[in-house]
């Protein structure tokens, strides 16, 4: 299943909700939750990572990884958190405005 | 705008972190590939198959990243920024690459420059006087005249007063006037020299708006008669003369036995208005009031003697005050019958000249031709260029199809070759811009300047500065054409990268590209070569012209006693004196004396030549006439052709004798002996009412014609009257010495203020100083078109070597395979250079085409040479054709030493 556009901001967003994560544990973890349906173009990534942070909604630093190499792991940041909170909230309006239609229509 | 601004600071602050970011984007994408790879080969994959795989999920790298780097800012700053930085990258691979293209763009933009600067100054901003743009030279033509006189181009009293009054368009105009004097300064006047003096009428100040920087300039009250006994020197005058001292004001100088107190010093650039080109060769040091006289005589109405300058009102166009002033002479000229018979008949017209047409008179067809000559090695440096990019480019087609192949977008691959090109040219002109300054700088040191009649001050100026880099965007342009040609064009990626470094043979699109290369430099080649052949054939024959007079040892120089000191008596006396003198001087075998010494003055009494069988109403023909001595002709060494030279005997004789030249004696006595006949040589048409008035003079010998003035010109016939029953208005000297004549200098001087108390022996030099000094423009000239045109040729094999080489090289499998199916050696080398020796020929021809329509340009400097020589013309196609068939052939032999297995394995 390809990814709507516009909605890559919007998950990494919501996954680096739960902590910090490099650029490809942001890919694995959007498999592993889609159960591997959702077709994420995977250098896509990283201009939306660095997009992200030139707004300030998420901030990176180079750390160790668990097997001991350096890359750079994003968190958000406090404006992210406000962020995800409206895209959540923009998305469900727009999800439900999407179904009436699809069922009343 | 706000936005603009901000998204300006992002870039800058982009651009400061930008190699950080860089690297840590390229780590984060490295790290991801390898965890992904590892993730892979875990799952059994082949480690390369796994690496491929990793790459082919995440999609085009390039893309990502620059997409990415977008994030960071403008893109265009960071695009720019990441291209400056491959491009310096590249440069440290290939610096020989590199640093020729700097040399020969800075060596283009240099030459182009500074000969635009210079002649961007002389046109049009010259800065020796103010707002120059407005200051015009007015001058009375008589269009009918004989070409001599109508060298001459001045105006007259009566006319400058008409245009003062009834012209609504001058703001001011001025008179000016130059003559030689003896003068002579310090206490009692103990020295005395032969100098330049220019009469300033006191509007001529504010014409030009150029001012004493020392004292005052001239009032209206001292261009009164009686009033006008004040002087104003030049800064060289004030420096060498009177030592730059400060109490100048108030000194006297002593010129021609009048007196004059010193009341002001001109600025050190002062240069006078260009029509005194004389005080260019005379010492200039002074300025004297101009008294003009206020009812001229009407009988000199068409004296136009007097140089006018004049300054026009804002707004004021040359051709409006052209038509203005021809308005005004038409509407006066019927006042004075007489007067504008004559003006009609000469065919007078007003001229009005701006300041910068006034500079470059003599000098602006050589300063265009160097103009296009050098435009010429700009088209051969540029397309060097544009040759060696291509194949630095064409080494680097499997770089290029990688990028492609791995996401890098085409136009950013052309941008990025485009920018390496970009540098490098415009490093190359500033070398060049800093060349130019220096070069421009010395001009003054190394004596250009002195070829022009003024000074100007040369220096840089927006315009010069837009022209260099005119002059860099398009040497890129056409040079970065190749690369965009290999990115852009029809060439597809699989084509890319299978061609190029590894290849089989180049694409038909290079071969026209290179073709065109090679075919524009042929004709820029061909155009200049021609220019230097034709020059050189016109010098060839200057040096061959023969004057008429012998120039081994002689000495001239001019004694001018002054008509206020020395009455005609006085001056006859003086001379008697100077030549017995001079004569006693060892090593002098004779004194000749003459008032027209050859190659100093530039003109000559203009006669009529009247036969005296001949009715009085015709229009005489005009020669030229002088007064000389009996041993002027030996001096020369001039012998008689028939008849007899002046001797002793003709002194004070009753019956004037004239001596005529081969001529004068072949155009008036075709057929017949002219000595024993009588002419009449009155100086102006006028004075020509009945028999009784002229003068008829025996011709008592014939001469051969001498090139007085000129060696260019063929002489129109000059008669010899003899000194001592002609006056002379000055006394010119030609000295035959056994040895060195500057050697006699120093004793000649003192004879000369032995006899004269304040007079000087003026302009002594050697006859064939004085020659090589007439033809020294012509001979810088030829130097500087022979240097180009080798600059030119240079350039151009190099050019044609690299390319068919190139060429051949690009082949080489092609011919290895056809060598392996057993074709001819022979074969292929003909192969090999059959393209370019065709593309040689056609662009040979074209070049001649060209060269012929250049041709008319060159011809105003062109002596007994035709600007169409066939035989220059000839001479450089063959020179050409060996040249380039030899290049080529060089180039292209090493095809037959291909061997098919290593071409083969070149693979």
């Amino acid at each position: 299943m390809e990814l709507k556009q516009g909605t890559l901001d919007m998950l990494i967003l919501r996954i680096l909700l739960s902590g910090k994560r490099h650029g490809y544990g942001i890919v694995k973890r959007i498999q592993f939750l889609s159960n591997e349906m959702l077709n994420v173009g995977q250098g896509s990534m990283y201009p939306a990572l660095h997009r992200l942070e030139r707004k300030g909604w998420v901030k990176s630093s180079r750390e160790e990884t668990e097997k001991g190499k350096v890359t750079k792991f994003y968190r958000l940041t406090a404006r992210g958190r406000k962020q995800v909170e409206k895209e959540k909230q923009a998305w469900h309006d727009f999800i439900s405005v999407v179904n009436r239609i699809l069922e009343e229509g | 705008m706000g936005s603009r601004l901000i998204k300006f600071w992002n870039a800058l602050l982009a651009l400061f972190g930008l190699r950080r970011k860089q690297s840590e984007l390229d780590e984060e994408v490295n790290f991801h590939l390898e965890e992904r790879a590892s993730e892979l080969l875990e799952q059994g994959y082949d480690a390369k198959i796994a690496r491929e795989l990793a790459l082919r999920e995440f999609g085009g790298i390039e893309k990502y990243k620059e997409e990415a780097r977008e994030a960071w800012g403008s893109r265009f700053a960071i695009n720019l920024a990441i291209d400056i930085r491959y491009s310096f990258k590249q440069y440290r691979k290939s610096r020989g690459y590199a640093v020729t293209i700097i040399a020969t763009v800075a060596v283009c933009v240099s030459l182009n420059t500074s000969l635009f600067s210079l002649i961007n100054s002389l046109r049009w901003n010259p800065r020796i006087y103010g707002q120059e743009d407005r200051i015009v030279r007015i001058f009375d033509e008589f269009q009918s005249v004989s070409s001599i006189s109508r060298q001459r181009w001045g105006t007259s009293f009566a006319y400058y007063h008409e245009r003062k009054e009834q012209s609504q368009l001058i703001k001011e105009i001025a008179l000016q006037s130059i003559r030689t004097v003896n003068a002579s300064y310090g206490s009692d006047f103990p020295r005395t020299e032969y100098a330049g003096m220019a009469q300033f009428d006191p509007a001529m100040f504010s014409v030009l708006k150029v001012y004493p920087a020392l004292g005052r300039a001239f009032e209206e009250s001292d261009a009164v008669r009686g009033n006008d006994n004040v002087v104003i020197l030049t800064h060289k005058w004030w420096q060498t003369r009177f030592f730059g001292t400060d109490d100048i004001l108030g000194k006297t100088i002593r010129a021609d036995g009048r007196d004059y107190r010193v009341i002001g010093v001109m600025p050190e650039s002062f240069s006078p208005p260009p029509q005194s080109e004389n005080l260019q060769y005379s010492n200039f040091g002074m300025i004297v009031p101009f008294v003009i006289p206020k009812n001229p005589n009407p009988r000199q109405r068409l004296a136009n003697y007097w140089g006018s300058y004049a300054r026009l009102k804002p707004g004021v166009s040359i051709t409006q005050l052209e038509s203005e002033l021809n308005a005004i002479a038409a509407q006066n000229g019927p006042l004075y019958p007489t007067q504008y018979e004559k003006e009609q008949k000469r065919g007078h017209r007003v001229r009005v000249w701006s300041l910068g047409q006034d500079l470059t008179r003599d000098v602006g067809t050589q300063l265009s031709i160097l103009q296009v000559i050098l435009l010429c090695i700009l088209v051969l440096g540029g397309v060097n260029i544009a040759s060696l990019v291509l194949s630095q480019n064409s080494k680097r087609h499997h770089e290029i199809g990688v990028r492609l192949a791995v996401g890098a977008d085409r136009s950013r691959v052309a941008g990025q070759l485009a920018i390496e090109i970009w540098i490098l040219c415009l490093v190359g002109g500033f070398i060049g811009l800093a060349i130019a300054l220096f070069i421009v700088n010395r001009l003054g040191a190394w004596g250009v300047l002195d070829a022009f009649l003024v000074r100007p001050k040369v220096s840089f100026d927006a315009a010069t500065l837009l022209i260099a880099f005119a002059l860099c965007c398009s040497i890129a342009l056409l040079s970065g054409l190749g690369s965009l040609v290999i990115v852009l064009g029809k060439l597809g990626l699989n084509k890319i990268l299978k061609s190029g470094g590894r290849s089989g043979s180049e694409g038909r699109g290079y071969r026209s590209y290179r073709g065109a290369m090679i075919f524009a430099q042929i004709v820029a080649a061909f155009i200049v070569l021609v220019s230097g052949g034709l020059l050189l054939k016109s010098f060839s024959r200057i040096l061959e012209i023969d004057p008429g007079f012998d120039v081994e040892n002689v000495l001239t120089a001019v004694v001018r006693p002054p008509d206020r000191d020395f009455d005609a008596e006085a001056q006859r006396s003086i001379m008697f004196r100077l030549e017995n003198e001079l004569k006693r001087i060892p090593d002098v075998e004779s004194v000749g004396i003459t008032n027209w010494p050859p190659m100093k003055m530039n003109s000559a009494w203009e006669a009529h030549l009247i036969k005296e069988e001949e009715s009085l109403d015709l229009e005489f023909p005009v020669c030229t006439m002088d007064a000389v001595n009996d041993t002027y002709f030996e001096a020369l060494g001039l012998e008689a052709l028939s008849g007899r030279l002046f001797n002793d005997s003709d002194y004070r004789n009753s019956a004037p004798v004239v001596v005529i030249d081969r001529i004068v004696a072949d155009l008036h006595f075709p057929g017949e002996n002219p000595v024993g006949k009588r002419i009449a040589a009155p100086l102006t048409r006028e004075t020509v009412n009945s028999r009784s008035e002229l003068d008829w003079l025996t011709v008592i010998g014939v001469v051969e014609p001498i090139r007085l003035n000129d060696l260019y010109q063929q002489p129109i016939g000059m008669i010899y009257r003899n000194y001592s029953e002609y006056p002379l208005f000055w006394v010119g000297l030609v000295i035959k010495t056994a040895g060195d004549p500057y050697a006699i200098v120093p004793e000649a001087e003192r004879i000369v203020d032995r006899l004269a108390r304040n007079v000087a022996l003026g302009r002594a030099e050697s006859l064939e100083d004085a020659i090589a000094k007439r033809y020294s423009d012509r001979q810088g000239l030829l130097y500087l078109s022979i240097g180009i045109g080798a600059l030119a040729l240079s350039l151009c094999i190099l050019g044609i070597v690299g390319i068919v080489s190139y060429s051949v090289g690009a082949q080489v499998r092609e011919i290895g395979t056809r060598i392996a199916l057993g074709a001819d050696r022979m074969g292929i080398l003909w192969h090999a250079m059959n393209y370019w020796v065709k593309l040689s020929l056609a662009a040979l021809v074209c070049g001649a085409i060209f060269a012929l329509g250049f041709a008319p340009i060159v011809e105003g400097l062109l002596y007994q040479t035709s600007p169409f020589d066939s035989v220059s013309y000839l001479a450089v196609f063959i020179f050409l054709c060996l040249i380039l068939s030899g290049a080529i052939f060089l180039s292209a032999k090493k095809v037959t030493r291909i061997q098919p297995i290593i071409a083969l394995r070149s693979e």
